[in-house]
């Protein structure tokens, strides 16, 4: 037997890589339990702090933000019906009223077990998946990656926001900003305006932190001193560590149906945890036996929503890490963070780094049960760290943001780029144009402009003839045509 | 939010003809991605320019928070007052920036509890002093004011 599987396993156990996972667990958990503080806005702040960690540990800091981030938002969804994360919003119909009833020991087990598992499920998609499907990029040439790149940046466009050309506008904005800098062939120095910091380009770092962040910060001012009103926890609700046997009869065709579903939706580009959720939570309602419960406090409602949003947050790496196409916004994020640490999406991930890669997947899925353990230890009382008023939280994001963008190279300008994304990115929130795209496009574009590029020297005639006679090219070409005529058509039926 | 895209769309297509021309110094091969990016741009604000005046064909979820004009100021004086305390942040160092930083933001946001304030803040500088300095060496800004 090929014990290889079993020295990752206990690469995860060094003292480095746990630590990481228990303070990307915590400091998830945290934030996914504050109303308001996105998985999104913990991966920016975090992603300073682990560049002078060892890339294994980094990625295993950041993937264990991510799923205890997105669990953590179903603490305010049951205890306060404040769901801390989007992804979160469907677990509060029925967790709520299962608090008003007494039993939020019984809301806080079901939505910890339904995550665990959900994370654990994606975990192992993660694991079998993704290696046999990063095969398909070694047939990846140049017109296949610039196809790749518009194919990511336009499904997340289209996706992210309510408007489709606002959604495209915003990723070809972070294309437009990622030519910033010296030219990969000629070395010019490209819409540098004679500022010396902007030759070597826009820093994808500060601006992460300044898209999510800081714009966050920006629009929490808006109700600075909003804090959510504690609900007095009555009744005499035992509690247990694990579902009972009854529940857990109750709820294994759901926990089956939303892991598949999403995982499913989590391997989409851009469909994130919310979407997944939600058609989770609508596919249980459909198959219950009691569908009349949902709404009144259904403990299948919250079982569908927490396993389908934690099932997305390990497939939503699938893409990310076989093709380098996020599944989701915080992927996108991850991507970043991989390519900072010297990593590249696709085939080396599973050959010439592979130690790293599944000693990263095993990792997360430890993650996810450690997240499972600390969660229902602590649940109870996360509804305390829920209250916290916007006027506490707007500096300690500030002073983080500021920091973090300084850490990368200690370097005043990286803080000012900062500060240019974090007031762009409230104007965008403001105005309807997501910032997800535009942070893609940034970290896309170099691989967009390479694959173009060289495709213009291959192409022995025009261009688009050339990059659409590969047959991936095609398919990603029909697959980018779809999304934005899909999404055109939604946009006009809902109008 | 029809008002905002048609200014929005003005401003970028104002935006991309300047941007455009900066295109022609450009070496060689080195314009063409910039010149198919501009022009994707440049059509896409068209189209948000046209359907601003379609209102009944903007799609929802158009903008976060609040709609209130008023909405703003906050927002802008609390940037206001962090980006000051930046721009002064290599005078007068890090720490004392951040904590005069707080204590305006203290009055800008409006706060009512000055001792969990100013305990939370004080929390804070000590939880970055040991992450940030202690832990991971980040040289952060020493004052220069008085060298």
């Amino acid at each position: 037997m090929d014990a290889t599987p079993f020295i990752y396993i206990l690469d995860v156990f060094t003292i480095p890589n746990v630590l990481a996972i228990v303070a990307g667990v915590i400091a998830g958990l945290c934030i996914g339990a504050l109303p308001g503080l996105t998985a999104n806005l913990g991966v920016a702040l975090i992603l300073p702090v682990t560049f002078s960690m060892d890339v294994t540990a980094a990625m295993l800091m950041l993937t264990s933000l991510y799923t205890a981030a997105i669990y953590g938002g179903a603490f305010p969804a049951i205890l306060l019906h404040t769901p801390g994360t989007s992804a979160s919003a469907a677990t509060a119909i029925d967790g709520f009223v299962l608090t008003q009833k007494g039993k939020f020991n019984k809301a806080l087990r079901v939505a910890t077990f339904s995550s665990v598992i959900g994370g654990i499920m994606s975990a192992i998609a993660l694991l079998f998946v993704a290696p046999p499907l990063s095969l398909i990029s070694l047939m990846f040439g140049p017109s296949e990656y610039f196809m790749l790149a518009v194919f990511g940046i336009t499904v997340i466009g289209t996706l992210s926001s309510g408007n489709v050309t606002k959604g495209l506008l915003a990723g070809l904005l972070g294309l437009f900003l990622s030519t910033i800098g010296a030219d990969i062939d000629s070395g010019y120095f490209r819409y540098d305006f004679g500022t010396f910091a902007l030759q070597s380009g826009i820093n994808f770092v500060p601006a992460v932190i300044g898209l999510f962040s800081m714009s966050q910060a920006l629009l929490m001012c808006e109700e600075a001193r909003k804090s959510i009103q504690q609900v007095r926890l009555k009744g005499k609700d035992e509690w247990r560590f694990l579902p009972t046997m009854k529940e857990l009869r109750e709820l294994r065709g759901t926990l089956a149906r939303s892991s598949i579903i999403g995982i499913f939706i989590g391997i989409l580009p851009g469909a994130g945890g919310d979407i997944g959720s939600w058609v989770s939570y609508n596919e249980a309602k459909r198959f219950s036996k009691t569908p009349e419960k949902f709404g009144k406090g259904s403990i299948e409602g919250i079982c569908a929503s927490e396993t389908a949003n934690n099932a997305v947050t390990g497939s939503s790496l699938i893409p990310l890490l076989t093709l380098g196409i996020p599944g989701s916004a915080t992927a996108a994020i991850l991507l970043g963070a991989l390519i900072i640490h010297g990593l590249l999406p696709g085939r080396t991930l599973f050959t010439d780094n592979a130690h790293i890669t599944y000693t990263v997947i095993f990792g997360f899925l430890f993650a996810n049960i450690f997240m499972g353990i600390v969660g229902m230890a602590i649940g109870r009382h996360m509804s305390h760290i829920t209250r916290l008023p916007n006027y506490i939280l707007i500096p300690m994001i500030i002073a983080l943001s500021t920091v973090g963008a300084f850490s990368l190279g200690n370097d005043m300008f990286n803080v000012y780029t900062m500060f240019f994304f974090g007031l762009l990115g409230y104007l965008m929130r403001k105005s309807g144009f997501p910032p997800a795209p535009l942070i893609l496009g940034l970290i896309l574009g170099p691989i967009a402009e390479t694959g173009f590029r060289q495709s213009l020297i291959l192409a022995d005639g025009p261009v688009v003839l050339y990059i659409l006679s590969s047959p991936i090219s095609l398919i990603l070409f029909a697959a980018t045509l779809l999304s934005v005529i899909s999404a055109v058509w939604m946009e006009y039926r809902r109008s | 939010m029809v008002r905002v895209n048609r200014l929005v769309a003005l401003a970028i297509l104002l935006a991309a003809v300047p941007l455009w021309q900066m295109t022609s110094e450009f070496p060689g091969p080195a314009s063409d991605f910039p010149k198919v990016v501009i022009s994707a741009i440049a059509i896409l604000a068209v189209v948000l320019l046209v359907r601003s005046f379609f209102p009944a064909r903007i799609g929802r979820n158009e903008g976060e928070g609040s709609h209130d004009p008023r909405a703003f100021l906050r927002p802008l004086a609390a940037f206001a007052t962090t980006l000051t305390a930046v721009l002064f942040m290599p005078i007068v160092g890090f720490f004392p920036a951040m904590a005069a930083m707080s204590a305006v933001l203290f009055l800008v946001l409006d706060a009512d509890n000055r001792r969990f304030y100013t305990i939370a803040i004080l929390l804070l500088l000590v939880m970055i002093y040991m992450v940030f300095v202690f832990a991971l060496g980040v040289p952060l800004l020493d004052a220069t004011l008085f060298d």
